[in-house]
């Protein structure tokens, strides 16, 4: 799991923090995971769990006031957060990719949709302007866009949210980049889009062999897209491992509980107490012990280590410790 | 990350806690209003605070100081004329021989007064007309802002101008003339701000709750616009000040031995290439209030701006 | 169910609006966003609603309760005709009514501390002042599982879904017996969507709530509901009990959207015989003649074009409007 050479991706005790007046707002406090070439692996999680910040911490896009404070980040190798702005420019739209959950807000209204495709081919592509029109209006017949050559020159807001879209992806695959970090793509569409939108992820996934990071709160997208799961509550990861393991051998409380809060049969509604952390005062422990009903002394005073389950299954959990006591999954 | 050695732990640890233990250790942070808030941000602003500390000042000054002179605004000393700053006088005299300083302190109760009074007026007519205009809607607020437009269509100065030459000159011709003229900015201020404010969900749903249309006024959307209208207040004062100044320079203003900082401007202009030190204190003034006016606006909006909270 | 006794029902419903139009206010375009529905809601009954953007579910919920005036057909309140009803007439019917909004954060205001926010339907209907105004406060804010001593913190001091509970509050104030709720869990987070859900359960069981519950989240819907009503552009295209709807859709789109829900189940998803639609919505102001899903329709004929599909019963209950459907 951890050879190098088939690593696109490895985050090592990844620490990302923001300052603000209030304080520091630990945001990550301590991840690790490896995303393997052609994988596509999901991140799950809630408000303050981090996973949006673990994105922006790879990309290198955090706020004025968020820092990366330790930690590693490996692309094919190459570390980095040693690299210089100019050097992470090159990656940016080129190697390492990012469609974001809003697509209206993240088009530029006044350029053209061809413009806006064609921004990083000229910038990374040695390409002119003649290349990089015909380029992007091969994109966009790749993302299903009907009739591509008229809609080139038309403005964001004439296209639907499913169209605009489909643009960012095509503005986020014409470099053909190695690796495509998704940040909730599909949350701010309707369900039939959404349906389209994850096909055409999966298609061009397979075409380009393209890595996938999608950040998600939605088991169903994530069970439909990834092969492998890595579940974030409270900056720390609870549970990671293939989609199998996580949907039917999950050993953590947190991850019991977010199943049984999805409706399944008739059965009343199971959820988990209490509100999303605060990060500004972590616990020292476990991050989910205050919600957690079966938090015992040491889950408030030391965070667990990672306990290896299966091949790739790992759970950050004391309940699996040998001296803990056994439970039974879920109470009634 | 292999489990070979697993250290022994004491057998105490993994006893279950109760919900108390849990959240034991939650602190719970003070309770702040918003506008405890906009205080605390404003307060890091270091120019608007220097801003605000200078009009206190001011208006210290302007209140208490000629109380303490010893000279009063209209006093003559025809043997001390065009004296620089020194120590009796420390603004130095003007052609008269009045004292300056004494006269530029009368001056700042003159300009802040109308400062203060001329914005009190337009506040409140451009929250009514513009909080009308954008409750209503429809044809009455295209009525009622063609109106302003036509007010916008000529420098609003020139109206000043014309209603202080029908009306005549004095200090009350002023309160009206100003009054009757600048209230339009916040009116537009104000109907901008509830027609943005009127499509919000806490508004549907005081409405669905039966709230009527007055009520959802004033006690929903102008204390929701209150921001921007402070922020339009800040920079209307010295606006007015500054309009009130030209108007005096012009020969509009108050009436003589009444000095504001315009008619001390104008009266000095005769005399600027002998006596400098008479036109150079009532313009650093202006200039001084003027500034902290506009200092403490700006610090006002980013502290009222809640996209800009950290 | 307790009794059938119709609480709310809606004839024909209609509402548009005019847009845009030339100087002189001609030639407006008009954007059927509800465009005839019917149905009824007996006592103690949750009807879900749902569809997608454009289907004029968030619509109906507001021209129910009259925030936006119908433009035609009928709206009955417990067998009263309230369509035409002037806001002043509507303040008794307000008491009996009331809505929750989606977002947390929009939905209440938040230069108010939240007793003042949940006590304003009191004010408004002049029903408690002084001390039984407090203790009303503090009863309704246990109710929905906060800590009576937040009456006087401000909404910005809560998460997402304590703010909704706030509303919810808000919304019991006054003891209606029927609430629209208007996606009311769609921006919070997935575990604290079942807490709030779970309560709203719970209400309706003690308080004898009837719930007009709209939103997007199929199977929510489907948890909540007794029966589900399925919205396209503006129509009703589908209308049955809940655990039927699901298992049999009968609608060419209600079989596309329950295809379409992602499953949290990585054997089943990848196994799924997926119903992807082509292309987008159409837009509301220029709808396709006849059947309004025709052109999204992998069944489509001639007549689809020609003619509007009406509901009706074809199984139990269970009401659809499609040319194509039949018994």
């Amino acid at each position: 799991m951890k050879d190098n050479t088939k690593n696109i991706l490895e985050i090592d005790d990844l620490h990302t923090s923001f300052f603000t007046q209030a304080g520091e707002v630990k945001a990550l406090n301590g991840i690790s995971f490896q995303v393997a070439f052609g994988e596509a692996i999901g991140i799950v999680g809630e408000s303050g769990s981090g996973k949006s910040v673990t994105s922006l911490s790879i990309m290198r896009l955090l706020a004025n006031n968020g820092k990366v404070t330790a930690g590693k980040i490996l692309f094919e190798g190459r570390p980095l957060l040693a690299l210089d702005d100019k050097s992470m420019q090159q990656i940016r739209g080129n190697e390492i990719s990012m469609i974001f959950q809003d697509p209206m807000t993240c088009l530029n209204p006044v350029y053209t949709i061809g413009n806006q495709i064609m921004e990083p081919l000229l910038l990374h592509q040695n390409l002119n302007r003649k290349e990089a029109r015909v380029k992007a209006v091969e994109m966009l017949g790749l993302v299903g866009i009907p009739a591509p050559e008229k809609r080139i020159d038309q403005y964001p807001h004439e296209l639907s949210g499913g169209m605009r879209q489909r643009v960012m992806i095509a503005m986020a695959l014409c470099c053909q980049p190695k690796l495509l970090i998704a940040d909730e793509p599909t949350t701010a569409l309707d369900v039939t889009i959404q349906a389209q939108i994850l096909e055409l992820m999966k298609e061009l996934k397979e075409k380009m062999n393209t890595s996938i990071i999608l950040i998600t709160h939605d088991l169903g997208v994530v069970a439909e897209v990834c092969s492998r799961v890595v579940v974030l509550y409270g900056g720390r990861i609870m549970e990671s491992g293939t989609s199998e393991d996580v949907f039917y051998r999950p050993r953590h409380p947190y991850t019991w509980g977010l199943l049984r809060s999805i409706p399944r049969g008739g059965e009343r509604l199971v959820p988990i107490e209490g509100q999303p952390p605060d990060l500004l005062n972590a616990p020292a422990g476990c991050p989910f012990c205050i919600r957690c009903e079966y938090a015992m002394k040491i889950c408030k005073e030391i965070n667990p280590e990672f306990t290896l389950l299966e091949e790739q299954h790992q759970v950050a959990c004391w309940l699996l410790h040998p001296q803990a006591p056994s439970v039974e999954r879920g109470i009634n | 990350m292999e489990n070979t050695t697993i250290p022994s732990l004491p057998a105490e640890v993994f006893v279950k806690l109760s919900s108390n233990e849990k959240t034991e250790n939650e602190i719970l942070r003070p309770s702040i209003s918003y506008w405890q808030d906009v205080w605390i941000r404003l307060k890091q602003n270091k120019l608007a605070m220097l801003g605000l500390y200078t009009i206190g000042f001011i208006l210290l000054l302007a209140i208490l100081g000629p109380i303490f002179s010893q000279f009063s605004y209209s006093d003559q000393f025809l043997d001390k004329q065009g004296l620089p700053p020194n120590k009796t006088f420390w603004f130095g005299t003007d052609t008269l021989g009045r004292d300056m300083f004494v006269r530029v302190l009368y001056g700042a109760r003159i300009s802040l007064a109308v400062g203060f009074v001329a914005t009190f007026i337009n506040l409140t007519v451009g929250i009514i007309y513009g909080g009308i205009a954008g409750i209503i809607g429809g044809r009455v607020d295209n009525i009622m802002m063609r109106i302003v437009d036509v007010f916008y269509s000529i420098p609003l100065m020139l109206y000043v101008i014309l209603l202080m030459v029908i009306i005549g000159p004095g200090l009350k011709s002023i309160f009206i003339a100003l009054g009757l003229v600048y209230w339009v900015e916040m009116a537009r201020i104000v109907r901008g701000q509830v027609l943005s404010l009127k499509e919000q969900e806490f508004i549907l749903a005081s409405r669905a709750l039966g709230a009527s249309t007055w009520g959802i006024l004033f006690k929903h959307l102008i204390p929701n616009a209150m921001g921007p209208i402070i922020v339009t207040v800040t920079n209307s004062i010295p606006q007015a000040i500054f309009t009130e100044a030209f108007l005096s320079f012009i020969g509009l203003g108050v009436s003589a031995p009444m000095a504001s900082w315009g008619m001390l401007a104008s009266d000095a202009v005769s005399a600027i290439r002998s006596y400098p030190h008479i036109l150079f204190f009532p313009a650093l003034a202006i200039a001084i209030t003027m500034l902290a006016f506009n200092f403490l606006g700006d610090g006002l909006r980013d502290a009222l701006d809640p996209r800009l909270r950290k | 169910m307790d009794k059938h006794e119709v609480l709310l029902e809606i004839n024909d419903l209609k509402k548009h609006f005019y847009l845009n139009g030339d100087l002189l206010g001609r030639n407006k375009s008009v954007l059927q966003a509800v465009d005839g529905v019917s149905f009824n809601i007996c006592r103690g009954e949750t009807l879900g609603l749902v569809g997608e953007s454009g289907c004029g579910k968030t619509t109906i919920g507001r021209t129910i309760i009259k925030l936006y005036e119908p433009t035609a057909g009928q709206i009955f309140f417990a067998g009263e005709d309230i369509t035409n009803l002037k806001p002043k007439a509507m303040l008794p019917y307000r008491k009996r009514m009331q809505m929750i909004f989606q977002d947390p954060y929009a939905s209440l205001n938040v230069r108010m501390t939240v007793g003042d926010i949940i006590a304003e339907p009191l004010d408004i209907h002049m029903v408690a002042t002084g001390k039984e105004r407090q203790d009303r406060i503090k009863y309704l804010l246990n109710q929905v599982g906060l800590n009576s001593e937040h009456a006087n913190r401000y909404p910005h001091e809560f998460s997402g879904g304590q703010r909704q509970r706030i509303g919810i509050a808000r919304a019991l104030a006054v003891n209606p017996e029927f609430i629209i709720c208007d996606e009311p869990i769609s921006a919070l987070d997935v575990s604290i969507q079942a807490q709030v859900v779970n309560l709203m359960e719970d209400l309706q069981n003690k308080l004898g709530l009837t719930y007009l519950f709209i939103a997007h989240d199929l199977s929510m819907v489907k948890h909540i509901s007794h029966r589900v009503g399925v919205m396209y552009l503006g129509k009703l295209v589908e209308l049955g009990e809940s655990d039927e709807l699901y298992k049999n859709p009968l609608h060419p789109y209600t079989t596309a959207l329950m295809s379409a829900i992602p499953v949290p189940d990585p054997k089943v998803s990848k196994n799924k015989q997926r119903i992807v639609l082509e292309g987008d919505v159409p837009s509301p102001i220029n709808p396709p003649s006849g059947c309004r899903f025709r052109t999204r329709c992998r069944f489509a004929k001639d007549i689809c074009a020609d003619s509007d599909p009406p509901l009706r019963e074809i199984g139990h209950k269970h009401f659809v409007a499609c040319h194509l459907v039949t018994n």
